[in-house]
């Protein structure tokens, strides 16, 4: 699992970890019981503070997107993730918002905007079926 | 709570007429990474200093690890790694002469750790300090600190003149330490986004005071900058609380909130705006405004 990091783009580093991790989760990238690398393995490889990457792992787990055996490491939940349904469209309106917004600056016309969600859903639908 | 490694309470350091550390207090607790930022002349490398016992402070007092640098000196330099801002050795010895020297002041030094460190940061034995490069200079320095496995280390700049791939090795030992139960790493810097990445918590300096003191979390979770456009000029904005109008331009203005709650933002639907944004700030931009900030309050 490759995880990418900007420590100056505002937010906390922890978040951009438990974002990413959802994120290959939903992408397939990682799959349901699989091992994600240890706190020491991933601090080392993103160069940040252990304490963070224990942070974040703690959040995924308290979501039960990831389960944590004793002595083990920490395994990608089997079980779907289980967020509610409310707060899920909470975090997903935010990121629209900050979208839609950046098209609204931008001049980009609403329609081209509704072309391109489509554009974007169907290609993440293929990847995430295949 | 577990008694503090470093406890500074209202010290103050004044050379000749120069107030150099005004009032600080701050305490590090144990396992904690603390970066201590500020500009340059804030008072970061007199801070260290006093946690040295290179001098004694004007007022108040310094303990580190529940002793007192002046007075129990040599106790705690076996405790504690230190790499000085200028990473000062003798010019004539060799990388190997070096290692084989500072070991004699350590009963406890870990040869094997310092082979180790050797190898993975390719330190040449036989090459005299004066004729390494600057890079290795500070690798080897850092070495140097680490070789009797401290409690506490003290890094001043660690990083500052030295290129991404330098900066990168000693980020990447530093975080190897810090994995190690219970060692507690404090440093100063100006790198931001560096300090950002490995620090717990962060202390802000300027003009010898400490304007910040917290946990890095708890410092992104308070300081939020609003962003709100409006569909015509922009209203009024003088009424609000706990906001601080940052700029303006055009039909969008930013606001700073040193305190930010979902309630904040309730405030602003009576000015009718298109939208609302709040952004969560780096430390760098924690950083700037906090410092811009004092200044005004002092001119």
């Amino acid at each position: 699992m490759l995880i990418q990091i900007d420590p100056s783009n505002g937010i906390p580093i922890f978040q951009q970890i438990i974002q990413q991790v959802k994120y290959k989760i939903a992408g397939g990238i990682v799959q349901p019981g699989e091992q994600l690398p240890s706190v020491r393995q991933l601090a080392s490889q993103l160069r940040v503070n252990p304490n963070t990457v224990a942070k974040a792992y703690t959040e995924l787990e308290r979501e039960k997107v990831v389960i944590t055996r004793r002595g083990m490491g920490c395994f990608v939940a089997e079980t779907p993730v289980v967020i509610r349904k409310q707060e899920k469209i909470k975090i997903v309106s935010a990121l629209f918002d900050r979208c839609l917004t950046e098209a609204f600056h931008l001049h980009l016309p609403w329609e081209d905007v509704e072309t391109l969600f489509q554009e974007r859903l169907k290609s993440i639908m293929q990847r995430s079926q295949s | 709570m577990n008694p503090p490694v470093i406890a500074i309470l209202e010290c103050t350091k004044q050379f000749r007429r120069t107030v150099a550390v005004k009032h600080l207090s701050l305490h590090v607790q144990p396992g904690t990474v603390y970066g201590l930022v500020g500009d340059n002349g804030a008072g970061k490398t007199t801070t260290i200093q006093m946690m040295l016992g290179l001098f004694p402070p004007t007022k108040g007092t310094v303990q580190v690890l529940g002793l007192d640098p002046i007075a129990d000196g040599v106790a705690i330099k076996k405790r504690i790694g230190y790499v000085s801002e200028n990473r000062e050795m003798y010019e004539w010895m060799t990388v190997s002469e070096i290692i084989w020297f500072v070991k004699q002041f350590y009963p406890h030094w870990n040869d094997a750790l310092v082979e180790k460190l050797q190898k993975d940061m390719e330190l040449p034995a036989k090459t005299k300090i004066k004729h390494l490069s600057r890079g290795t200079r500070a690798k080897l320095a850092l070495l140097l600190a680490m070789g009797h496995e401290p409690e506490l280390l003290i890094l001043d700049e660690p990083s500052s003149g030295l290129d991404p791939l330098v900066r990168r090795e000693i980020l990447e030992q530093v975080i190897n330490l810090i994995q190690q139960e219970g060692r507690t790493v404090f440093f100063s810097s100006h790198l931001l986004d560096e300090v950002e990445r490995v620090a717990d918590h962060v202390g802000i300096l300027c003009e010898g005071r400490l304007l910040m003191d917290m946990p890095l979390d708890e410092l992104k979770d308070k300081k939020r900058r609003i962003r709100v456009a409006w569909d015509g000029a922009i209203p009024d904005t003088r009424h609000l609380v706990q906001v601080e109008l940052l700029e303006s331009a055009g039909r969008e203005a930013s606001f700073l909130t040193q305190n930010f709650s979902e309630d904040l933002l309730t405030q602003f639907e009576s000015l009718k705006p298109v939208s609302v944004q709040v952004e969560a700030l780096s430390l760098e931009d924690i950083f700037i405004h906090s410092v811009q900030a004092a200044k005004r309050r002092v001119s």
